[in-house]
């Protein structure tokens, strides 16, 4: 359904002409071969020393591709705010086109306590520390008392493993294996996520993208890619389902700061340790239609202890 | 060993050893003879204040040394004298064994394979389909999964999971846990007001 939907907005293939002399301007659009089908990938060499004659250049259907949008449970007081629709195949953007976004989701004002709270909850629920000190019950030895109580002129002492002997038990060390485990109410933690979203749009760092697919597998296209359009030192890459595209997974291989990553594995953390976010088309649309679902839910938080 | 200096340059001091060590006020007028060559010096049994080629003077060499020791001097057991224990033999060996320092500083990898991705599926009840929730995440002892407690209930569950298991392979640990479960019962629930963790 969602395919369906995406088709009737954008084709799914672009055709291509073979040029022979080509103007020096038309040089900076020169358009890198893409296909939907991934057996037809076209590997080709880079954009520096190609001879003129061997240029593709894709036609692609009259840009926009996209010009509205249906958005779910709107907000009647406020407009969808607008991103650009780009595109990998170039190392220059290329527009295509414009989209709606729902203001709840990526308009909410940015509330920094709200992140922290989700952050300090991703580092400590799975954590456990395994840090663990005898006490002088359990230390080897030291039940005889080491000399008799009073007429020696030293101190009195009972065990050679009490805390203030040297190598002696610890009086309130730490304590065997120690888990940190609460949860965040899921409405604090959907809205972690809008408000994270939000930050990004608002700081230019969120991109959205038709698709992953890109016409090489080699990393030095996506870094020079990522480097041409500024988009930082780290990126996150997110796509609707855990199958990735060939292209970017070999590449991205090698690229520790890009990660690719799908919808389910969104989350504040991450987010916020990427400088940029990229996100496909088909993940905004199953992003906004989780949360919003999540938003507008008849159940209330208290069933959740006793689901969990 | 003055082979590197030149004859002109040479003054010899005419005096003996022994009156060096008597002060500045036994000094006396002394002749100044140049030499001609290495060998009349070393044959002289003086002091030789010559005057050394451009070098840094914080340091010394072994061929700094002020006087040449004369093959005649035998080393004989004797009761008198200063003997120096200091090493003037130079710089310190260096030995086979490594140099004991500080580790080396590495800093630590914030795009490694965890780092990278940590947190990872942590809103997967809310972004999946609602089958996984984030307590499967988590990766421990069995009897931590999902649960927090104080030392107290952290003992009563442990040995709830696998203390069977502890009387059979662990029993100095199985013995030591009921202690310990005894000793914090009578402090949380008898001595009233102690700190709880």
């Amino acid at each position: 359904m969602l395919g369906s939907r995406l088709h009737s907005i954008f084709p799914v293939c672009y055709t291509y002409a073979r040029i022979q002399e080509l103007h020096p301007l038309l040089k900076r659009f020169i358009v890198r071969s893409t296909s939907c089908n991934q057996d037809n990938l076209l590997t080709e060499k880079s954009l520096v020393g190609v001879p003129e004659s061997s240029i593709y250049v894709a036609q692609r259907p009259s840009i926009p591709l996209i010009t509205k949008r249906e958005i779910e449970f709107p907000n009647r007081y406020r407009e969808p705010k607008q991103a650009w629709l780009e595109s990998l195949d170039t190392l220059q953007d290329e527009k295509l086109g414009l989209v709606d976004l729902h203001p709840d989701i990526f308009g909410t004002y940015p509330r920094i306590d709200i992140l922290h709270a989700n952050i300090l909850w991703q580092r400590w629920y799975k954590k456990i520390d395994y840090a663990f000190v005898r006490s002088r019950a359990e230390m080897p030895g030291g039940g005889r008392k080491p000399r008799p109580q009073k007429k020696t002129g030293l101190k009195r002492q009972g065990s050679i493993r009490s805390p203030l002997w040297r190598g002696g038990g610890a009086a309130f060390g730490p304590r065997g294996p120690q888990s940190f485990y609460y949860m965040l109410p899921m409405s604090i933690r959907t809205l972690g996520l809008r408000v994270a979203l939000s930050v990004k749009y608002a700081q230019n760092d969120l991109h959205i993208v038709n698709s992953l697919d890109i016409p090489s597998d080699d990393p030095k296209f996506i870094e020079d890619l990522i480097d041409t359009r500024f988009w930082g030192f780290s990126a996150l890459f997110v796509d609707d389902i855990d199958i990735m595209p060939r292209n970017i997974s070999l590449a991205l291989k090698e690229l520790p700061q890009f990660n690719l990553m799908p919808v389910y594995g969104l989350n504040v953390y991450s987010m916020l340790k990427h400088e940029t976010l990229v996100l496909t088309l088909a993940a905004v649309e199953k992003l906004e239609k989780k949360l919003l679902a999540q938003m507008h839910k008849p159940e209330n938080d208290v069933a959740y202890k006793k689901r969990h | 060993m003055f082979s590197w200096l030149k004859p002109a340059t040479v003054f010899l001091r005419q005096s003996s050893f022994h009156q060096l060590h008597t002060g500045l006020k036994s000094l006396p007028l002394f002749k100044w003879k140049t030499l001609e060559n290495s060998e009349q010096l070393c044959s002289c049994k003086a002091v030789v204040y010559a005057s050394l080629p451009c070098r840094s003077s914080s340091s010394l060499s072994p061929e700094d040394k002020f006087f040449a020791p004369s093959p005649y001097r035998k080393k004989v057991p004797k009761r008198y004298g200063y003997e120096n224990k200091l090493f003037d033999g130079g710089p310190l060996p260096r030995l086979d064994e490594p140099i004991k320092s500080l580790k080396p500083y590495k800093p630590k990898d914030s795009w490694s394979k965890d780092r990278a991705l940590f947190g990872q599926n942590d809103y997967i009840d809310i972004l999946g389909d609602g089958s996984v929730v984030p307590k499967d995440l988590i990766r421990g002892p069995r009897w931590l999964l999902g649960w927090r407690g104080n030392e107290f209930q952290r003992l009563i569950r442990k040995m709830k999971t696998v203390g069977h298991l502890m009387r059979d392979i662990y029993p100095t640990y199985y013995h030591n846990n009921w202690k310990r479960i005894k000793f914090l019962y009578k402090k949380y629930n008898i001595k009233r007001g102690k700190r709880v963790r």
